[in-house]
């Protein structure tokens, strides 16, 4: 595969489920850009896309199957035109924004608040401006009555790590000690950062 | 004059093995410094980078990477020990060599043919022509009846003599081997140029011919042994030469009936691409010998399907054999095999052509084009003369239901008898097919791991290879690719679902099929549907099998019986599950009122197959049955079942099945009543 030298970060969006992978390849194909990583998907792995186009632009498109989560993201040679690639292809396919992930992440129903905390997590992992909000939304969802929340919010901890680690570490060690339904598994994550220091 | 020589045949062996392996010696010699490096490399990677090194002609790295072979091994009676030793030797200058291999001759004399070659080549270098003689008559003496080595041997006395100007000694050793009769040896080719290039010197230039005509007759790879033979001056000159080595083109005079046919034997790129006219009777018997093809027996290598047959037999029934060539690679065995283009034509019907990339080729795949020589030169380039090269080049992919591996049977080849077909079997029924090649790999494998054109390795060691090629990616599913032989096209077969009912799916990844037309005549006469844009050579391997797409599968949802979806559902998973929209699908599809619990613990079952913990968590939230949504969210506190692999790429429970007694399934109500009762 190609590699190529950028100059900004990656900056990147969470995408809706009516995203279609489809029409990412027609604006693709459209911008005759090339495909140059095309790896499959693993039971806990991502499926990822790359394609390149000109001036060291690169564009991503990746499937978290675990989390039931996609995302877009972008590198380019400068902030600019990184920032106005990303606005042009969000125009064309049905994107989260932070505020409505900050807001359905609170939501009384709670599929879509599982939803919507799935897609943070993973957003917050690959663009910063995304984190903000996160942790503590994260918190919340941990400390909720529903097992199945329970049980997300443990799930998504391990991905958390890499945005809030210490507020993870602290949100473990009170769930090992409270959650008497599933302290094995909070503890799991905590002997595992406690391992690691 | 290249010939394979005893000792020198494990040094080429060891070359042959490492372009198996890395695809090339540069990526050979790439990976083992770096083992080196990394101080992490065994005395087999030693020896091997001594191989390449050798070949490289950098004989002091080469005895430096044996010696730190011998030294890690540190046992001076292993066998091992032994061959590095005898690499030494080879990469050592004539005399040093020489001690080394007497000292060899004193601790093994069980391989004293190879030792003794080995000191026939050091004595003839240091000009003791006599005892290199000897050397070289005890090694023939001790090769027994292998006719490749005794051939080797002979050659090595003819070379020998031919240096000290004793021409008839030289004939001699080789008439010893020869006689008139070819010995069936590989290097027949050898010894006959050798020995036609002496009879020239002689003046028996008849002699020489026959020497030429026979190895041409008897030659495995007839453009090979041509380029070999017209490379050398003495034999080019010989009056009669040219047309024992180019015999005159068929003038196909049953060709000026037809002037568009005619026309395309006197067109240039055809010739340019090496594409030979037949005459009139060989054009018949071409004609008869297609239909023969198609007479009674089924031949191995493709799922003959009635359809298939008779769509074979209606295109062949009024061909006349057109012309061959050009000669294109076959089946990956070992050494290069080739096989012959063919173009056929009904004479009633001179308009067009029928294109096939060889005659055991199915001819209801056969592409159909106008008689005119642009657009046959165009097809043949497309089809057979450019193939993709990486992976990267094949922008294509097109993934399809190929059935359940329970209900699929493929022929023994050994008894003809249907049997099920397991990967075993699969592999059995491949390495006969005329399209797909019979060379495996696994899913650790991004691209084609075998290179384009096989040396001869030895068998045990090609089995090793085979299996390690057959390794597949941690937590993906197993999926077994071969390539399909003119397209190149990689056709996996993908094993999912195995804890419970297995099933197959092809994944191919390909480039368009130039020619759609091809397909679509053929969906149209046997009532298949295969995409048009899948190559021909792939539509002949997966013909037979299931072909169901995921739009297929998807569109029988809306008006099968229920209690059926379940099974779709598994399908249009497996064949999507590297597409996170499917879940959407599932999701929508449990959710149907008339479903029922069977369903929803279906698609719950293959959230835990394929990962999708999102999806589980909805079902759960969703679920109005107590045990079933309890059981989703025991599974949701476990990690997901990841599966394990066996040596031969597949998964360790596709032979064991049962997964009605994996704890991580689950049941819907009737079995539960079944566990009930038998827990009592």
């Amino acid at each position: 595969m190609m590699t190529t030298t950028t100059t900004t970060s990656r900056a990147g969006r969470p995408l809706a489920s009516t995203a279609r992978l489809a029409r990412m390849r027609e604006l693709v194909e459209a911008r005759a850009w090339s495909l140059v990583v095309d790896e499959p998907r693993g039971l806990y792995s991502a499926r990822r896309l790359e394609w390149q186009g000109p001036k060291g632009l690169r564009v991503g498109w990746t499937e978290y199957h675990e989390q039931g989560v996609r995302t877009l993201w972008v590198e380019a040679e400068t902030e600019a035109e990184r920032d106005e690639t990303l606005e042009r292809l969000c125009a064309e396919l049905p994107t989260w924004s932070a505020e409505a992930l900050q807001r359905e992440a609170h939501s009384t129903d709670l599929g879509a608040r599982l939803t919507a905390m799935r897609t943070w997590t993973v957003a917050a992992t690959i663009d910063p401006a995304f984190a903000p909000g996160a942790v503590e939304a994260l918190v919340a969802l941990a400390r909720h009555e529903h097992p199945i929340a329970r049980l997300a919010a443990w799930n998504l901890a391990w991905i958390m790590l890499s945005v809030g680690r210490e507020a993870i570490h602290a949100l473990a060690r009170e769930r090992a000690e409270q959650d008497t339904e599933y302290a094995e598994h909070w503890q799991h994550l905590l002997g595992q950062l406690e391992a690691s220091q | 004059v290249p010939t394979r020589h005893l000792y020198r045949e494990r040094l080429r062996r060891l070359i042959a093995e490492n372009v198996v392996e890395h695809r090339t010696l540069d990526a050979a010699l790439e990976e083992l410094r770096e083992l080196v490096a990394d101080d992490s490399i065994a005395p087999y990677g030693l020896r091997m980078l001594a191989a390449v090194e050798l070949e490289r002609g950098e004989l002091e790295a080469a005895k430096q990477h044996l010696q730190q072979a011998i030294a890690q091994r540190n046992d001076p009676d292993d066998v091992d020990t032994w061959v590095d030793r005898l690499l030494i030797a080879h990469a050592s200058p004539p005399v040093e060599a020489l001690t080394m291999l007497d000292a060899l001759l004193e601790i093994d004399g069980d391989r004293r043919a190879e030792i003794e070659q080995a000191r026939g080549d050091a004595l003839l270098a240091l000009g003791r022509l006599d005892e290199a003689r000897a050397a070289y008559e005890r090694c023939f003496a001790q090769v027994g009846n292998e006719l490749d080595d005794r051939v080797a041997a002979q050659l090595d006395i003819a070379e020998l003599e031919l240096t000290r100007g004793r021409a008839d000694a030289a004939l001699a050793a080789l008439d010893a081997v020869l006689g008139d009769e070819a010995s069936g040896s590989w290097l027949d080719g050898s010894a006959r140029l050798r020995r036609a290039l002496l009879r020239v010197d002689r003046g028996e230039h008849e002699r020489a011919l026959a020497d030429v005509r026979a190895a041409m007759a008897e030659a495995h790879d007839l453009q090979r042994v041509r380029e070999r033979f017209v490379a050398m001056p003495e034999l080019r000159e010989l009056p009669g030469f040219q047309s024992v080595i180019d015999p005159e083109p068929a003038k196909a005079a049953w060709l000026d009936a037809h002037p568009k046919l005619a026309a395309l034997r006197e067109h240039a790129g055809l010739r340019e691409r090496g594409v030979r006219f037949v005459d009139e009777d060989d054009a018949r018997e071409g004609g008869d010998s297609l239909r023969e093809f198609y007479g009674d027996s089924l031949h191995l290598g493709t799922l003959w399907t009635d359809t298939l047959w008779s769509e074979c037999r209606r295109i062949a029934q009024p061909l006349w054999l057109l012309a061959k060539g050009p000669a294109i690679p076959g089946q990956r065995h070992a050494s290069e095999l080739k096989v012959d283009v063919v173009l056929y034509v009904d004479p009633e019907r001179p308009d067009t052509v029928w294109l096939g990339p060889d005659d055991e080729f199915p001819a209801a795949l056969f592409t159909e084009l106008p008689s005119d020589g642009d657009a046959i030169s165009s097809a043949i380039d497309a089809l057979y003369l450019n193939p993709p090269q990486r992976v990267d080049e094949l922008p294509c992919v097109t993934r399809a239901l190929m059935g359940y591996p329970n209900q699929l049977a493929v022929p023994n080849p050994y008894s003809g008898e249907l049997e099920a077909a397991g990967p075993h079997e699969l592999d059995r029924h491949f390495n006969f097919s005329p399209a797909l090649d019979p060379l495996v790999w696994g899913g650790a494998y991004a691209d084609d791991p075998w290179p384009d054109v096989m040396p001869a390795v030895p068998q045990v060691r090609m089995i090793m290879l085979s299996r390690s090629r057959r390794s597949q990616r941690r937590g993906t599913v197993a999926r077994l690719t071969r390539r399909a032989q003119f397209s190149r096209a990689h056709v996996g077969v993908e094993i999912h679902q195995s804890r419970s009912t297995a099933i197959y799916v092809w994944h191919v990844r390909h480039r368009p099929n130039p020619h759609p037309a091809t397909i679509e005549r053929f969906n149209a006469n046997c009532g298949t549907n295969y995409p048009t844009d899948l190559p021909a050579d792939v539509v002949a391997g997966v013909i037979g099998f299931e072909w169901m797409s995921a739009e297929q599968a998807e569109a029988a949802l809306a008006r099968v019986e229920p209690q059926l979806v379940p099974a779709y559902l598994n399908v249009i998973a497996a064949i999507r599950s590297d597409d996170l929209e499917v879940t959407s699908l599932l999701a929508e599809q449990a959710a149907r009122p008339d479903l029922g619990e069977a369903a929803r613990a279906a698609v719950a079952n293959l959230c835990l197959d394929y990962g999708w913990r999102a999806l589980l968590e909805r079902l759960a939230l969703a679920e109005p049955e107590e045990e079933l949504r309890n059981q989703m969210i025991a599974a949701l506190a476990r990690p997901f079942p990841e599966t394990e692999f066996s040596e031969m790429g597949e998964p360790v429970d596709f032979y064991g099945g049962g997964g009605e007694d994996d704890e991580d399934d689950y049941e819907d109500e009737d079995d539960d009543d079944d566990d009930d009762d038998d827990d009592e």
